[in-house]
């Protein structure tokens, strides 16, 4: 795969999850949407055991961040 | 990016009054916006601004306030943001190792074209390295620390270069600020690289400081924006740092100049220490306990 068909495929998945987040039910109709949420959470559960390891976030470059404030290191953060 | 108490003062302080303030507010909100609200987050910096103004505000400072980079590029960057901020992303390092491949291609084209679209593709490969300095110094990974902070440099360098060139040839105005930040960035990237207790009358800070000729530029852009309370506390960091008593109670003056909540040594802001609790402002501190500042400045 070169680079630009491996950005296309980041590309591609942020906008799967980006719209995964924003799926909406209409104001009318609530019952649906918790009966899918029901249906999901139902899944996450079944799934879990499973996925258990990849569900792990792998050490990202933010994370620490926090902590690192606990310890009185104070990091500048850019500008955009 | 400036955050919203940022730009609300911006758009403020062209002279709007409350009521034409909100009248503009208007003509971009979906819903309406009330008073308090607006008002509120223009007085607290520490407050959280809802969606909606966050939203509406964005709107109307990029209205008043336009980037001056190409749309397809500041769309690079806020998904790049979105990337590194993003919680439990199993792929995330992955997916921005893939995104830095394909900025740096775009940058070493045989023949690149030295404008905004290569400046700002050169400030989100620095952004990338940046990102991964204080991660590297804290997990002892030497090599990539050293890698990463020569890398941001390079392109924060190779960015502001292009943007002062960039504004010579075309004559086209390029806000201060956007080359502030430049230089900011290659100090934050000296700064991160060190661990707190190195970072008191560090060699290669004070050079960059001295050659970058940061103090004079900080207080020039702290008189064209006041209320820049994040620039303030910078000057009065690199003051502490390099012991310089005068530019401590400059910055401090200006720190409070920018929101008197800063009187209070313990006032902390989402995302920031307090003055009290940072190892970066501990020598200010002396000062700034020593010649009785906050006392002498609430009476103002």
């Amino acid at each position: 795969m070169n680079i630009k068909q491996g950005f296309i495929a980041l590309l591609t998945a942020l906008i799967f999850v980006l719209a995964s987040g924003c799926s909406f039910a209409p104001p009318e109709s609530p019952a649906p949407m918790v009966k899918q949420k029901k249906e999901q959470a139902q899944e996450a559960a079944q799934e879990q055991p499973q996925s258990q390891e990849s569900l792990n976030p792998s050490p990202s470059i933010m994370d620490g961040m926090e902590e690192r404030k606990s310890n009185g290191s104070d990091d500048m953060e850019r500008l955009d | 990016m400036p955050s919203t108490y940022n730009k609300i003062h911006r758009l403020k302080s062209q002279g709007w009054t409350w009521p034409e303030f909100l009248a503009e507010l208007e003509q971009v909100a979906v819903h309406s916006i009330d008073e308090k609200t607006l008002y509120s987050n223009f007085r607290l910096p520490h407050r959280k601004p809802n969606k909606l103004l966050e939203e509406t505000i964005n709107q109307l400072h990029e209205k008043y306030f336009p980037s001056p980079f190409p749309k397809e590029v500041e769309g690079l960057i806020t998904l790049y943001n979105h990337l590194v901020s993003a919680k439990n992303y199993r792929t995330q390092e992955d997916d921005i190792e893939l995104l830095k491949q394909f900025v740096l291609a775009e940058l070493q084209h045989d023949n690149p074209q030295y404008d905004l679209r290569y400046s700002r593709l050169a400030w989100l490969a620095a952004n990338i390295a940046f990102d991964r300095i204080s991660y590297c110094r804290d997990n002892g990974l030497l090599e990539q620390l050293v890698e990463n902070q020569k890398s941001a440099l390079q392109w924060f360098q190779q960015a502001k270069q292009v943007i002062t060139h960039y504004q010579q040839t075309v004559e086209i105005k390029i806000e201060p600020f956007v080359i502030y930040k430049l230089t900011q960035n290659m100090l934050a990237s000296y700064l991160n690289a060190l661990p707190s207790t190195n970072r008191l009358d560090n060699n290669d800070l004070k050079s960059f400081i001295d050659s970058s000729d940061y103090i004079s530029e900080t207080k020039h852009m702290l008189e064209l924006e006041p209320f820049q309370w994040g620039i303030a506390r910078n000057g009065l960091r690199f003051s502490s740092l390099l012991k310089n008593a005068e530019d401590c109670e400059y910055f401090y003056r200006a720190l409070v100049t920018a929101n008197k909540h800063f009187l209070d040594i313990d006032y902390q802001l989402p995302g920031a220490l307090s003055i009290r609790e940072s190892d970066d402002f501990h020598w200010a501190l002396d000062i700034i306990r020593n010649r009785n500042l906050p006392v002498i400045l609430e009476q103002l």
